[in-house]
């Protein structure tokens, strides 16, 4: 338990760097690393491999919309059940652990867990996270996470995975017999879940600590990049609201195992089993289920959008318009988010009072985003921009949030989700917001903060293909699924053309898979450059991109403990083409290049900050 | 290339729109246009929304391409204009959109209160309580009527009616029926009724609808219930009270047939 | 820059404020629960809790607080074999504690107040008497079958290994295990007569034997509409008490079936009330070996300790405080 230790050993560590290099093994240095830099790329390397995982389960859920009840190609004859053609069974299994991987495997740990533990002690000069073992545990804590995930594909046969959703609504989750084949699956699937909730609990706790106390001298709070500040308020809401999943994981996970009642009511028979008994309420489940997954949807989404706000002031060489509102807002949408869960249940039957109630907030909790979205417009208008793959990436992503974020309008009306509830319209809003916000934010975020990473640029025309083609991908398949969403076609549907209404719809099915192949093909571009250019882009200095932020003083890799120098802060992390940043001669100001007047006592004030 | 990428975000919202312009021509829309009041004031508010929404979009679209654009157009090294931002603009664009939203969440209140809360369904649903009950259960609709004549009990009763899948309402009067499931949860969704309501284990929830015109509608199930929640299809035959009356009579003289035919029951 | 408290102990209150919402789902979904359901047990003798074993486990939780308080006050003073004696107290308090929560748990356990075991209805405890009587009888059979005291093909079949116990029982030279066998053909037939009365729904008293010819004569000359009288609760649980007063086999039927005692809501209680201290439990013994490891150092005890010290009465008190929610909520109210 060195996680227990105080940890002030912060700045003082030069003497350690010395014989670490002689002492570390390969073992130590790579895998079971303690260094924040190491846990923020083997995060972001797992999760880039989830990606195509949850990727590929996407497209078999889009093969069997687009040409039902056909074999696939190639993968097909895997498949159990006849002619290797989809079960029913298996579409349940398939949209339920691409939402699963995608979320709790790819979105939160890419966010929190790769540019989180790489950027935060970057950003506020610190050498390193205040709990290093509790780091490398969070990580490690992801592989049994993946483990059980990955083995409820398979103790039940192909076949018979979770099949409840990755909202695991109850009853279909809590009685083993209301689908069939998921017995042991889905027990696994929610061991999965406990397991990645504790990786977060770990993480988030480890980041609040280190932001609230490793910043380094002068980094106060209103100089820390948005970036950072994203990533506070995200471990706000994850250490607060993730507790409740992880209780009511427990809860239902004792209602399948052990043989409690808290979301069964009494006398239901499923399949002709035995009646229950009990008198729980299937809907505590759902009320718990979104407490956390309502602000999970804000975990997946602030730090791309603190990162965005990082890149976009960069590439357009131009203060972030409106700092201190960008902070306030990303408070508000995190205050708000813990209110507004009911906006999931309008029509699960609870007390309509609270239907009032939690439109209104949720109609509220748009305004921060309005006010987010104006200031990143702001932040462009008048800038010097530099079109390269980065500022691309960023601006498809606030264009992308604004479509996601008004098709959110439409639901949080309640009369009008009575009839959007469970319809394509809801997976075209979330996927705007998921795969059209974060990703994009990723993608830029990956590219951006690749030279400090490997100490190499990544090919940047072959990342502009990337975006094209992930940007026309994305819209062809997910815009059309708003009209989908209109038509009435409800989601989770094996075979929706077996409704008259919805006969009409094959073709354009089609097309939205065609987009996606389209969009799964430009996938494999991004990894290819990754890894690519991992051994072979160009080699670059400290600070490429002429950014401003402390991480850009570092080394490219940073060593050991980071900076060679402690750095200190003068400054906000902002002021590109500043009169100061002009007096030097360029239109970027290090946050650690201290005033005029300053520099003279510079070498002596660091030397005190660091005693 | 500069100038490309600037059209390029202007270029988007434009097919944009263009699919949404086009998409009621050819069936991309609504399936029906809404075929009962409530059901209409629904849309009216989807067509406002939209329109609030259509705005927004165009502006935040094309003001992102506009600046893309005005910097595309710059020399290279022009300089940025270095600002932190801007009090009032900031405030507009706080205040306008709060008064848009809160505007939005008002006005909705009462189509909302209308559609669940009891005490505002209309008086008729009052007086006539609730006229059966549909079972949803794996993967099938079950209804349930009380026996012609009495009215319905959370109970069946010995006299009760059965059908599957097939819900006949009497057109021109607002109808409420009980909604249950006997297994996990479903969902009743009738699109052109536009009504969607949960059917939640453990509860008895009320809902109602009003069709004018009499015709065959859509029901399928809306929430995950397992492998077979695709195929969940009923259908609500809406028809005058008299055909109403008669069908149920006829249910109740099958039902109550016992295969044997005696004179008696021919002159029924 | 940062606030003037030590990481670790940041980062443990933070931890805190995450486990504080941990059992805020637990209380927050026990209430939900409990106000959404008509009724709740809340009589002793439904729910086998034990107001007073609760209130002296408040106390003694309290107490190890404050010795852990002294404790760590102690090492701050560099007084470590004081602090290893207070240490020593908090965790024999803690095992106090535990111990009589396995008091409280037994009582549960032996009454059958688990999740999904007890019955809620009549009927229910109706169908557990017959239920458990069946057991009893099949434990009796398998000491004949598996002692090959008699030889059958199917040792599940009660009927036959009854048919041919009656047969052993009556024959010579079996023994004392035929004597007993006697008595055990006799539960069987008991049994059986129960058993067929509630799968019929008929009454005991009024009505001989559920299949045999009486019951079907009776049935028989019912007229339309008419039925026969319908088993009563009362009669079973009679029927349980002279099974159970009977010399030969009464001793068995006691320790293998419980009197019927429906609780409406019983199930929802009992699950509840399993994770809630369940889940304090584990925090109760996870607390435990955070003081192991400076108990463990022994005479080494030193000043390095201190934060841990620290750090693990700061969560010892954040256990006491939940039991201290959860005393009154499922104790009291
Ligand atoms: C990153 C993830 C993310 C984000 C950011 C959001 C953001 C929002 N979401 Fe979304 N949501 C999800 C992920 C997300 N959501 C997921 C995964 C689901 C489905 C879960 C499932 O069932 O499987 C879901 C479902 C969901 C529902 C439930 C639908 C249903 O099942 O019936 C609702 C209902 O209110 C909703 C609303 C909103 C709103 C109002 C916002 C707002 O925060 C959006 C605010 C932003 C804007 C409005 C745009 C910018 C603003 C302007 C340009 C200003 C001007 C605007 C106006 C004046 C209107 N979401
Ligand atoms: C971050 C989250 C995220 C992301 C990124 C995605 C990405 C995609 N999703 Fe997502 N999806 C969800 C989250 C996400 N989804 C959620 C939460 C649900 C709800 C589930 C539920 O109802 O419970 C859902 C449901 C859902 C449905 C609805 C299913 C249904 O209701 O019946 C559909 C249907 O089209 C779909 C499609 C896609 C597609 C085509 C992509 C594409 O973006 C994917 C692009 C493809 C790739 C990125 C892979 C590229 C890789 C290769 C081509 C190589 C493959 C080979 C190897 C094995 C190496 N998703
Ligand atoms: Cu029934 Cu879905
Ligand atoms: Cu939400």
């Amino acid at each position: 338990m060195a996680t227990v230790s105080p940890a002030i050993e912060s700045h003082s560590d030069d003497h350690a760097q010395g014989h670490d290099h002689h002492e570390i093994g390969f073992i130590q240095k790579y895998v079971f690393s303690t260094d924040h830099k190491v846990i923020g790329v083997q995060f972001l390397a797992t999760t880039l491999i989830m990606l195509m995982a949850g990727g590929a389960l996407a497209l078999a859920v889009r093969w069997q919309l687009a040409f039902p009840w056909q074999t696939m190609p190639i993968v097909g004859k895997l498949f159990a059940g006849e002619g290797g053609q989809i079960s029913p069974e298996f579409y349940t299994m398939l949209f339920t652990m691409h939402a699963s991987v995608m979320i709790f495997l790819v979105i939160i740990p890419i966010l929190a867990g790769a540019f989180g533990n790489f950027l935060i002690p970057l950003q506020i000069g610190a050498d390193d996270m205040a709990f290093p073992v509790l780091n490398m545990l969070s990580y490690w804590f992801m592989w049994p996470a993946m483990f059980f995930f990955f083995a409820s594909f398979v103790v039940g046969g192909v076949t018979a995975g979770p099949a409840a959703g990755w909202t695991s609504y109850p009853l279909l989750s809590a009685l083993t017999a209301a689908a069939p084949g998921s017995g042991a699956a889905q027990t696994y699937w929610l061991l999965g879940l406990t397991f990645v909730g504790v990786s977060s609990m770990m993480g988030s706790i480890n980041y609040m600590t280190t932001i609230i106390n490793m910043r380094a001298p002068g980094m106060t709070l209103f100089r820390m990049p948005l970036t950072i500040w994203s990533m506070f308020i995200t471990a706000i809401l994850q250490a607060f609201a993730l507790p409740v999943l992880t209780a009511a994981g427990f809860m239902l996970l004792a209602d399948r195992t052990m043989g409690t009642c808290f979301f069964v009511p009494a006398g239901i028979i499923v399949n002709n089993a035995a009646p229950t008994v009990g008198g729980g309420q299937p809907l505590l489940w759902q009320h718990l289920f979104w407490f956390y997954s309502h602000p999970a949807v804000y975990i997946m989404l602030l730090p791309a959008m603190g990162m965005v706000s990082d890149m976009l002031s960069c590439m357009c060489r131009k203060p972030v318009f409106g700092y201190k509102p960008m902070v306030y807002s990303m408070s508000a949408i995190a205050g708000l988010g813990f209110i507004v869960w009911g906006h999931h249940m309008f029509t699960s039957g609870m007390n309509p009072a609270l239907g009032m109630t939690f439109m209104t907030s949720t109609m509220m909790i748009a305004l921060p985003s309005a006010i987010k979205t104006f200031n990143w417009i702001g932040t462009i208008w008048g800038g010097n921009v530099r079109f390269n793959s980065v500022m691309l990436n960023c601006s498809g992503f606030v264009a992308m949030f604004i479509v996601g974020g008004l098709s959110g309008i439409f639901m949080a009306a309640v009369p009008v989700d009575i009839y959007f509830h469970d319809t394509y319209f809801i997976v075209a809003h979330f996927h705007y917001v998921l795969f059209g916000s974060t990703l994009f934010g990723v993608f830029a975020a990956i590219t951006f903060w690749f030279p400090k990473m490997f100490g190499r640029m990544m090919n940047d025309t072959v990342a502009k293909w990337h975006f094209v083609l992930s940007f026309i991908g994305f819209n062809g398949a997910f815009f059309p699924m708003h009209l989908l969403g209109i038509v009435g076609m409800p989601r989770r549907y094996a075979d929706p053309y077996l409704h008259p209404y919805l006969e009409h719809l094959l073709p354009m099915n089609q097309f939205i898979t065609c987009s996606a192949i389209l969009m799964g093909f430009a996938q494999i571009l991004l990894l290819g450059n990754f890894a690519y250019s991992i051994f072979f882009g160009k080699k670059c200095g400290r600070n490429p991109w002429g950014a401003n932020g402390l991480e850009w003083s570092a080394p490219s890799p940073p060593g050991h403990g980071n900076f060679d120098v402690p750095p200190v802060c003068y400054r906000g992390p902002y002021e590109y083409s500043s009169p100061e940043a002009e007096a030097l001669g360029q239109d970027f100001i290090l946050q650690t290049e201290p005033p005029p007047d300053m520099k003279k006592t510079a070498e002596t004030e660091s030397a005190e900050a660091t005693a | 290339m500069k100038k490309f990428w600037a059209l390029f975000f202007f270029f988007w919202p434009v097919v944009a729109i263009w699919s949404c312009w086009v998409a009621p021509a050819r069936g991309w829309w609504f399936p029906t246009e809404a075929m009962s009041p409530l059901g209409e004031r629904i849309d009216g508010l989807f067509y406002l929304i939209l329109g609030i929404v259509t705005v927004v979009f165009i502006g935040t679209q094309f003001a992102l391409g506009y600046v893309l654009w005005q910097s595309a157009v710059k020399g290279d090294d022009e300089k940025a204009e270095f600002s932190h931002g801007s009090h009032s603009l900031e405030l507009i664009w706080t205040v306008v959109p709060s008064f848009v939203l809160v505007f939005i969440a008002l006005y909705q209140m009462d189509v909302w209160a209308e559609f669940r809360v009891q005490s505002f369904y209309p008086n008729q649903t009052q007086e006539d309580g609730p006229r059966l009950e549909l079972t949803a259960r794996q993967f099938e609709w079950r209804v349930r009527y009380p026996e012609p004549g009495t009215e319905l009990k959370n109970q069946p009763q010995p006299g009760d009616l059965y059908a599957v899948n097939e819900m006949h309402v009497a057109t021109g009067r607002p109808v409420k029926f009980n909604l249950r499931t006997d297994d996990v949860q479903h969902a009743f969704f009738a699109p052109e009724l536009r009504v969607k309501q949960d059917a939640v284990a453990g509860l008895i929830i009320p809902v109602w609808f009003e069709i004018p015109k009499a015709g065959d509608y859509d029901v399928v199930c809306a929430e995950l219930c397992g492998w077979g929640h695709y195929k969940m299809r009923a259908t609500i035959v809406a028809e005058p009270q008299r055909q109403v009356d008669e069908y149920l009579s006829n249910l109740q003289s099958e039902q109550n047939f016992d295969g044997v035919v005696t004179v008696d029951d021919e002159d029924e | 820059m940062g606030i003037p408290i030590p990481n670790s102990k940041l980062g443990l209150w933070l931890f805190l404020g995450t486990e504080i919402m941990f059992f805020t789902a637990f209380i927050g979904a026990y209430i939900v629960l409990r106000i959404g359901s008509p009724g709740w047990p809340t009589d002793p003798k439904d729910t086998h809790i034990l107001v007073l074993m609760g209130g002296i486990n408040t106390f003694v939780l309290i107490v190890s607080s404050y010795f852990v308080v002294v404790a760590h006050e102690a090492m701050a003073k560099r007084d470590f074999s004081r602090a290893r004696r207070y240490l020593t107290y908090t965790m024999g308090l803690a095992f106090v504690f535990l111990g009589i929560k396995s008091i409280e748990y037994y009582g549960k356990i032996s009454h059958d107040i688990l999740p999904s075991h007890i019955a809620e209805t009549p009927t229910q405890a109706i169908n557990k008497v017959d239920r458990e009587l069946e057991q009893v009888v099949r434990q009796r059979f398998a000491v004949y079958t598996d002692a090959e005291a008699i030889d059958v093909a199917q040792p599940d079949d009660l009927a036959t290994v009854s048919a041919q116990l009656d047969v052993f029982a009556k024959s010579e030279g079996g023994g004392d295990d035929a004597k007993s066998a006697i008595h055990d053909v006799a539960l069987y037939r008991k049994w059986q007569n129960l058993h067929q009365h509630i799968v019929a729904n008929v009454s005991l008293e009024k009505v001989p034997v559920a299949t045999g010819p009486g019951y079907l004569a009776a049935r028989e000359a019912l007229s339309e509409g008419e039925s026969l009288p319908a088993l009563e609760y009362a009669e079973v649980k009679a029927e349980l008490a002279r099974l159970k007063s009977d010399t030969n086999y009464g001793g068995f039927v006691s320790a293998g079936v419980l009197d019927p005692h429906p609780v409406l809501y019983g199930n929802l209680f009992a699950s509840i009330y399993f994770l809630m201290t369940g889940f304090h439990a584990i925090h109760v013994i996870v607390g435990m070996l955070l003081f192991a490891r400076p108990l463990l150092q022994g005479n080494n005890l030193n000043e390095e300790w201190t934060d841990w010290v620290e750090n693990s009465g700061l969560y010892w008190h954040f256990v006491d405080l939940v039991w201290i929610f959860l005393f009154p909520l499922l104790y009291i109210a």
